[in-house]
């Protein structure tokens, strides 16, 4: 019998059935690096950055006598900063994700609780500090981020607390965690955006003049995308509670191109705004999707 | 007014529950699914719910209106027209004739009270102008009162009408309804009756047009009864033995005391009998000189047929008529006369059954054989011109036994015989004893499956093989007769051939000695004997009348009416034994009343109502006849097969419909 492919176990039909995110994050990541043979983020760190012409003040301990000796000019060498990144994960828990499709092995909250651990273990694998952020109509977990050892163990601990309920509150819960975050670091914010569209750009805006860099996964159900269907069907709004029957069959193509227009409309709006985005089906690897967004990282840190 | 011919077909209506079951069971509800993105759900290309579910409903309906149509049809519906007369059929002055049924088997329990309680009731429900007459019927009209009489009077008439004992048939007084009936205006007959099948199943009347008709049962359920079917007696030596034959007509097991009753002498047995089943019993009474005996059991709610009277007497003897030859050739052939009167006459230690009269072959022609079943025709038959072979025919064929022995011209005897068609057989020769070795012929084998196997079941034990046939005519018998007695060499001996409802013997040999020593051996008394016992049913001799059936007339050998003296005229009215001269008659109720069988009600009302060619009640014919009804299930069935049509199409173009929903929309 052939031994199971790290895209086997790394697929959510497999992950699902692991309890503890902790130990989900390291399978994931431990496998997702062990497959590509090298760390990308190796030899990160503080280190020699550049020269600059000295200017009277500087420190005499930074000059570079060795220069001076061959050139007889004063250069002063310039370090980068000593200091760890702040990545913060920002979750939204509202009842439209609890939706899971029947070709799904999880919920997209689950999903996107998955996705989140991956990122704190990955975060955690290079001594970043990590901040965590879940809403809906408010906040219901909030992890500043800290020095705290034990800081990815606390998200995992509040992941696992989540439940999925209620209208989200994007702005509020954004705004909250904008003025809450004093150093500059890595906003990841995991949403399925549905009630975001229109604010999504304000809220880009306030964090990207706040020096943060932003990452947004956008988390789908397959169904969401295709509308698979096929009888009549009673839709009741996840958050709004509206209801609506019809036949998917008929409103298929329109709620194709309604859908596709959203989703264009968001990644414009992360484009526009410098904002990684990843639309993110249930449906696909965690794996896949790691690589595929960090060889992205790389590409842009070139 | 519309009717069916075949009304239980409409229990398929409960089919109609099938579409409406479907209809719920495949109703279809729509999933309901919480999802979050029902924002780019377009509502303008919603389908029409409520028009689908009208369509759905409006295809329940048709579906409905097609499987009912169907089971109309099925069910031949009709619509008899009204003519004027009736048209507008008002209650008031409406003649309406109650029909009671007085007949036997309304004397059960409680069910001529019943039939006054319906009656009483129905006369309170008389609209006021409605007139009543009343017609009490069993064999015959009972009773009759003309409308305009008070309901009252019709009440009291009723009440002092007992059950007659009779068999019921109707005929009569349906002719007395129709004629009750024939005034202008509305009218109906009320039927108060058990509708025994019997009494009403050869009923048919052509009532004026328009006659309604009710029939009421004051005798449902039928009652479990039990009832004594015959009694056949046999007396020897001062003792009865009397064979009762019992039948249940009811759905359980019954249990009985049957007792039999002779003078003094009573007898009881206790009997279970199962359901519809028939069961002997066998009594041995004294019966001293008593004549009447009497067979009763444990009274059910018919009690009529509880009882049985039987003549428990020797049954009269048995006419036999010897003919023999007449004038000079009469001289020494009553030889044979004088050995078949010992034979048939002697009895041990009792009264002989049979008596043998005498008649010359000259005067046979003018004998009454109304009154006997055998006739010995002792070599008188060669003599018997075509007026005698005519008689002797007509009495076989009517059912009498004729025996034949040959004479001195047996060879005219059997020409004459085959000639008249009585007899099949050819004369071969008359044969002799053997003269070569000295010795005499004799018989040599009996039929086992004949009329003699009974008295001679062990006939090597008797000299029937023992004595010496002198001569005896050689036949050649044909295919459709039947031989009882052989010859040593095989030659028959006494040949049967059947004549109508009767039938011939012919002996080959007579009964003298010059022909055998037959009439010499102790094998001559039982052969005649049986021979006579097989043309003799039991019971011969005795009537048997049902209560209200006239006396028949009895006449002696030459014709002469037998007087009755003693009995009286209403003899025949009740059940009861007694004699018209030395014949015994018994008269019981008659057990058709016994049956449970009911007719249809349904049958019966259109066979009263249209009538028919073998009408048995004469009506006045009316002014216009019977309306005929008009059949109307083609139409039914058209419009059944119409609606099935128009659901197909619709069922069609709706799935059609459905599936090009689902393809794809083009991009």
């Amino acid at each position: 019998m052939a031994s199971p492919s790290v895209g086997d176990l790394l697929s959510p039909e497999t992950l699902a059935r692991v309890d503890s995110y902790s130990l989900l994050a390291r399978v994931v990541v431990e496998g997702f690096l062990g497959g590509l043979h090298r760390s990308l983020y190796q030899g990160f760190g503080s280190e020699f950055f550049q020269y600059r012409n000295y200017v009277p003040g500087d420190d005499p301990k930074y000059v570079d006598w060795k220069v001076y000796g061959r050139l007889d000019r004063f250069f002063t060498k310039v370090f980068q900063e000593e200091t760890n990144l702040n990545c913060t994960l920002v979750l939204d828990t509202s009842a439209s994700m609890a939706y899971q499709g029947e070709r799904s092995r999880c919920s997209k909250l689950r999903y996107a609780a998955m996705l989140a651990a991956c990122l704190a273990y990955l975060a955690r694998r290079q001594g970043d500090n990590i901040g965590f952020c879940a809403y809906s109509q408010t906040l219901s977990a909030w992890l500043p981020p800290g020095r705290q050892h034990d800081g990815a163990q606390r998200v995992f601990t509040a992941l696992q607390r989540l439940a999925p309920g209620g209208v989200a509150d994007h702005r509020a819960a954004l705004h909250f965690v904008g003025e809450n975050l004093r150093r500059r670091g890595l906003v990841v914010l995991i949403s399925d955006f549905h009630g975001l569209d229109d604010d999504l750009e304000a809220i880009a805006r306030r964090l990207r003049f706040a020096h943060h860099d932003c990452l947004a996964f956008q988390v789908l159900d397959r169904d969401e995308l295709d509308l698979p269907f096929s009888r009549t069907v009673r839709f009741v709004d996840s958050e709004g509670g509206e209801e609506l029957t019809t036949a998917p069959d008929l409103v298929r193509s329109g709620y194709e191109r309604a859908m596709q227009a959203f989703l264009e409309r968001v990644r414009s709006v992360c484009l526009g705004q410098q904002v990684d985005y990843l639309t993110v089906p249930t449906t696909e690897s965690l794996g896949h999707l790691l690589a595929a967004y960090l060889h992205r990282r790389e590409a842009l840190a070139r | 007014m519309i009717g069916m011919e075949y009304p239980w077909f409409l229990l398929g209506l409960a089919l109609l529950a099938i579409p409406v079951l479907a209809h719920l069971m495949h109703r279809h509800i729509p999933r309901r699914l919480i999802f979050p993105s029902t924002r780019f759900l377009r509502r303008a290309e919603l389908p029409p719910e409520g028009r689908r579910r009208l369509r759905d409903l409006l295809l329940l309906l048709l579906r409905l209106a097609a499987l009912a149509a169907a089971v109309l049809a099925f069910a031949r519906p009709y619509l008899r027209p009204r003519d004027d007369a009736t048209a507008g059929l008002a209650t008031a002055g409406r003649t309406t004739v109650f029909l009671v049924d007085v007949s036997a088997s309304m004397g059960a329990h409680g069910v001529m009270e019943r039939a006054a309680d319906l009656l009483r009731t129905e006369l309170k429900a008389l609209a006021a102008g409605e007139q009543a007459a009343l017609v009490l019927s069993a064999d015959r009209v009972v009773a009759s009162v003309p409308p305009g009489a008070a309901p009252a009077a019709l009440i009291g008439r009723l009440s002092a009408t007992p059950p007659r004992p009779v068999a019921g048939n109707h005929a009569a007084g349906l002719r007395e309804a129709g004629t009750l009936l024939a005034g202008e205006g509305p009218r109906r007959l009320v039927v108060i009756s058990d509708l025994q099948l019997a009494d009403w199943r050869d009923c048919q009347a052509a009532l004026p047009a328009g006659t309604e008709i009710r029939l009421l049962n004051p005798s449902e359920p039928a009652p479990p009864n039990v009832a004594l079917i015959s009694a056949t007696t046999t007396v020897a030596g001062g003792r009865c033995r009397v064979t009762v034959e019992v039948r249940s007509f009811a759905d359980t097991v019954q249990e009985r005391q049957l007792a039999v009753r002779v003078g003094q002498e009573r007898q009881v047995l206790s009997v279970s009998l199962p359901p519809l089943q028939v069961r002997r019993l066998a009594f041995a009474v004294a019966s001293g000189d008593a004549v009447h005996g009497v067979a009763e059991l444990s009274p059910d709610d018919y009690t009529v047929d509880d009882s049985l009277h039987f003549w428990a007497a020797a049954p009269p003897a048995v006419e036999v008529l010897a003919v023999i030859p007449g004038g000079d050739e009469a001289e020494g052939r009553d030889v044979q006369a004088f050995f078949l009167a010992r034979g048939l006459e002697s009895s041990a230690g009792a009264a002989s059954r049979f008596r043998v009269r005498t008649v010359a072959a000259d005067a046979f022609p003018m004998a009454d054989l109304g009154a006997v079943p055998l006739v010995f025709v002792l070599g008188a038959a060669e003599h018997f011109d075509q007026a005698s072979l005519d008689q002797l025919k007509r009495f076989c064929a009517e059912g009498g036994t004729g025996v034949c022995t040959p004479g001195t011209l047996a060879g005219q005897m059997v020409h004459g015989l085959r000639a008249s068609g009585l007899f099949d057989a050819r004369l071969l020769e008359v044969a002799g004893q053997t003269r070569e070795k000295g010795q005499a012929c004799a018989l040599g084998w009996i039929n086992p499956e004949g009329i003699l196997a009974d008295g001679f079941v062990d006939a090597e034990a008797t000299d029937l093989f023992l004595f010496p046939v002198r001569q005896y005519l050689r036949l050649e018998v044909s295919a459709q007769q039947t031989v009882h007695l052989k010859m040593a060499d095989g030659a028959p001996a006494l040949v049967e051939q059947p004549v109508g409802r009767g039938r011939l013997l012919v002996l080959a040999v007579g009964l003298d000695t010059s022909w055998s020593d037959l009439p010499l051996s102790a094998s001559f008394l039982p052969l005649v004997q049986e021979i006579a016992q097989a043309a003799v049913p039991a019971g011969y001799g005795i009537t048997h009348l049902d209560c209200g059936q006239p006396l028949p007339e009895f006449r002696d050998l030459l014709g002469r009416p037998i007087a009755a003296t003693g009995v009286p005229p209403e003899a025949t009215t009740e059940p009861g034994v007694f004699a018209v001269g030395d014949r015994p008659v018994e008269v019981n109720v008659s057990r058709r009343e016994s049956s449970a069988e009911r007719v249809n009600p349904f049958d019966l009302t259109r066979r009263l109502s249209a009538g028919g060619p073998g009408a048995t009640v004469g009506m006045p014919p009316p002014a216009s006849g019977p309306a005929k009804p008009l059949p109307r299930w083609p139409a039914v069935a058209l419009t059944a097969a119409l609606l099935f049509l128009v659901e197909m199409g619709w069922t069609l173009w709706t799935d059609h419909g459905e599936v090009r929903g689902r393809l794809p929309a083009r991009s």
